[in-house]
């Protein structure tokens, strides 16, 4: 449902034709790379969406089949996975462009530069951006000043080459794309490095996961997945005394930024939220391995579960509570060792009564921290979980 | 485009895309608090041709179904009678994502309206639509692109508010969406029926409730509230929502929730700058815990990301700041800025 990075060899596969490339894992073979590169001079770099990989060392050039076997061995040794194999384009270093297209409301904004490459994070300045409206109208591409001395011959590279770049962009939901270092000569492109991103909501390209996504973050993903709602989770601190199951995702970024504001956002283990009506079968799922990682470090300190959302819409609160209280019926226990209280605020169809089930629950089983419907500032509940664990 | 006032000043009408039955019960009951006569929901795209039971009030209703929007609307919408000028008709889009295009493209260039209409027959002309909200979270942002360019080549603009919109409200007048609540006691308890002065512009659905819900624990009313939605692109754009804000003689102050992410809010700065945007606002951006990050993630909304220092939340909120604009440095504080507005 956003913009996600997908690989270099996905993008180049879709933008330029005749493309070369071998994407390349630790199970890659020298035949298989001796067997598709029969010229010898090649480059290997990584391919997972990391951003200064020249400046980090994940790129070499003017490698052998061999070298770019050893490469993969040892950067599969540090954890990565996919690695982009391609023969070398011969060019002197000053023929390095940056060039970047990116999707705005009222058409694509194009940022040049002379300074390409590495360095040109060094070089802001030297980035000229014009919008364009769409690819037959380019006349604000004339006003770029392009390096002189060349006959003006690279203005006529992307004169010729947006045309058609800009409709496959959009024909695939491409976003966002970088090319850095880009040559722009003999009526072509040839980007040597892309970052690019897709709109995820309008296409089906297989995207880059995140490197980091620990088991809990993968089972909730992979139950997001199965419902038309909305459930995220991402590990920030395992340590953290902070919990939380938050709901709506402007409420859920209102709350954790309370929770920063308020000098506790160190202390904050979790992000994320449900939203959009889930079932309460998926919420008791979604609470479970929430609990679980929770109870995976118990801690010498006492723990906040912050149990928080504005007044919903649509979502029932009746229904949603219901699946958190079963999940947190069937680890009461452990909550009660590892000092856990709770803190609710929620409003919204049903409010009442689900307030009322989840009051009875925590009093019940001694979880209880506060609880409080609309009537109370959604902020509130920040202020007495900072009480409570100083 | 429509006008708030415009809304105010005539009986709007509803077509739902798709049969979402506590959505639609919601608009029913708030039209019936609202001491209105008949409920504003005339029909709904359900695929089959027939009838479906609701409410208004105790009395239970039959709106009709249609198989396609231009399914015979104007013989059936509607019991007891047919759509006339100057009614405003509504449509809410409660289609997936990836319908939304083509259903909302469908209504905006209308052409089945006119094929099925009688031209010789009296009264038999069906208003064209005023505007509508899709629901829909998942929508391209190419298709959101789409249906802007769309109304924008049309001679009169038409209000299209989402994607991912709860909706739009204006109280004791017009509900389209789940917005405002869904159950009677949401609807009573929040006075959404009484009108006053307060606007609620909203990029996320839960937080222009919430808004709401500030507004009126500090005794205020409202003027009317919408939700842009949290896309890239959303298709009425925050600086036209603030346009609309202007241009109602009710509205008093406006009430503004955003994120980090996108370039909306200088598109607001400009507004302010360039003398068209003059009412007071309060605006809330949120998204500073993306600073705890290495990285600023993807937070729950598809345009909640800041890859660049310009959209982050501390950008956006120093940059509403600098032109006048009251700005929160917290929620809590917001909440405090809203008890402070002195009542009109």
């Amino acid at each position: 449902m956003a913009r996600v990075k997908i690989s270099e060899f996905q993008a180049k596969t879709i933008l330029l034709p005749h493309y070369l490339g071998l994407s390349a894992t630790p199970k890659t073979t020298l035949k298989e790379i001796t067997r598709t590169f029969p010229d010898s001079n090649l480059v290997v770099k990584l391919d997972q969406g990391i951003k200064k990989r020249g400046k980090r060392g994940l790129v070499q050039v003017n490698r052998t089949p061999r070298d770019v076997i050893s490469a993969i061995q040892t950067w599969s040794m540090a954890g990565w996975q996919h690695f982009l194999v391609e023969p070398v384009v011969e060019h002197a270093p000053e023929a390095e462009r940056y060039l970047a297209l990116e999707r705005m409301r009222d058409g694509w904004q194009l940022s040049y530069s002379d300074h390409g490459g590495v360095e040109v994070e060094s070089s802001w300045d030297s980035l000229q951006t014009v919008l364009v409206p769409n690819s037959s109208d380019l006349s604000a591409i004339r006003t770029l000043s392009l390096p002189k001395g060349k006959d003006r011959s690279e203005l006529s590279v992307l004169l010729e080459t947006l045309p058609s770049l800009i409709p496959t962009l959009e024909k695939y939901h491409l976003v966002f794309l970088e090319m850095n270092p880009v040559l722009l000569r003999a009526h072509q492109l040839i980007p040597l490095d892309i970052a690019c991103e897709v709109d995820s909501a309008g296409s089906s390209l297989a995207t880059i996961p995140d490197r980091n996504q620990g088991a809990s973050e993968k089972s909730i993903a992979a139950l997001d997945a199965t419902t038309p709602a909305s459930l995220k989770f991402k590990l920030l601190n395992p340590n953290g005394s902070i919990w939380v199951l938050l709901s709506g995702g402007g409420a859920s970024l209102v709350l954790a930024d309370e929770l920063a504001d308020q000098g506790i956002g160190k202390e904050l283990a979790n992000y994320g939220e449900y939203s959009g009506a889930p079932k309460d079968d998926d919420v008791y799922a979604y609470t479970k391995i929430v609990l679980s990682a929770l109870l995976q470090v118990v801690g010498r300190k006492p723990l906040a579960i912050v149990i928080a959302g504005g007044v919903a819409n649509f979502t029932d609160v009746k229904k949603t509570f219901s699946g958190i209280i079963r999940a947190l019926d069937e680890k009461q226990q452990e909550l009660r060792l590892a000092k856990a209280k709770i803190f609710v605020r929620r409003g919204g169809p049903n409010e009442a009564a689900g307030l009322q089930m989840m009051k009875d629950f925590l009093k019940q089983s001694g979880l209880l921290g506060s609880i409080y419907g609309h009537e109370t500032p959604l902020t509130q509940v920040v202020t007495e979980v900072k009480e409570y664990l100083s | 485009m429509i006008t708030i006032q415009q809304i105010r000043n005539s009986t709007n009408k509803i077509i739902a895309l798709g049969n979402h039955e506590p959505i639609i019960q919601s608009i029913l009951d708030f039209d019936y608090f609202s001491g209105k006569k008949q409920g504003s929901v005339v029909g709904i795209v359900a695929g089959r041709a027939g009838f479906s039971k609701y409410f208004f009030g105790r009395q239970e209703i039959l709106i009709p179904t249609l198989v396609t929007l231009g399914s015979d609307l104007e013989g059936r919408a509607q019991p007891g009678g047919k759509v006339r000028p100057p009614s405003n008709l509504w449509f809410l889009n409660l289609l997936s994502g990836r319908r939304a295009l083509s259903s909302t493209l469908a209504i905006l260039q209308g052409p089945t309206l006119k094929e099925v209409s009688n031209p010789e027959g009296e009264g038999r002309t069906f208003p064209k639509f005023s505007g509508g909200v899709i629901f829909a979270e998942n929508v391209p942002e190419l298709h959101s692109l789409q249906i802007i360019s769309t109304i924008y080549d049309q001679s009169s603009t038409k209000l299209v508010v989402g994607p991912a919109s709860v909706g739009l409200l204006v109280p004791g007048v017009l509900k389209l969406g789940p917005i405002g609540g869904i159950t009677p006691t949401q609807i009573l308890e929040s006075k959404i029926i009484q009108p006053g002065s307060v606007a609620v512009l909203s990029a996320s659905g839960g937080m222009c409730n919430e808004l709401i819900n500030v507004a009126i624990q500090a005794g205020h009313r409202l003027s009317f509230a919408l939700s842009f939605g949290g896309d890239r692109f959303p298709i009425l754009s925050p600086r036209d929502a603030f346009l609309l804000a202007q241009s109602d003689p009710v509205t008093k102050t406006v009430l503004y929730y955003g994120e980090l992410g996108g370039e909306d809010e200088y598109e607001l700065v400009k507004l302010k700058q360039e003398g068209k945007f003059t009412k007071p606002v309060i605006a809330h951006i949120a998204g500073t815990v993306a600073s705890l990050f290495p990285e600023s993630p993807q937070f729950g909304h598809a345009k909640a990301k800041a890859d660049k220092q310009r959209v982050t939340a501390f950008s956006k909120r120093k940059a509403l700041a600098s032109v006048g604009f009251q700005v929160s440095n917290s929620f809590t504080e917001f909440i405090e800025f809203v008890t402070k507005i002195r009542s009109l």
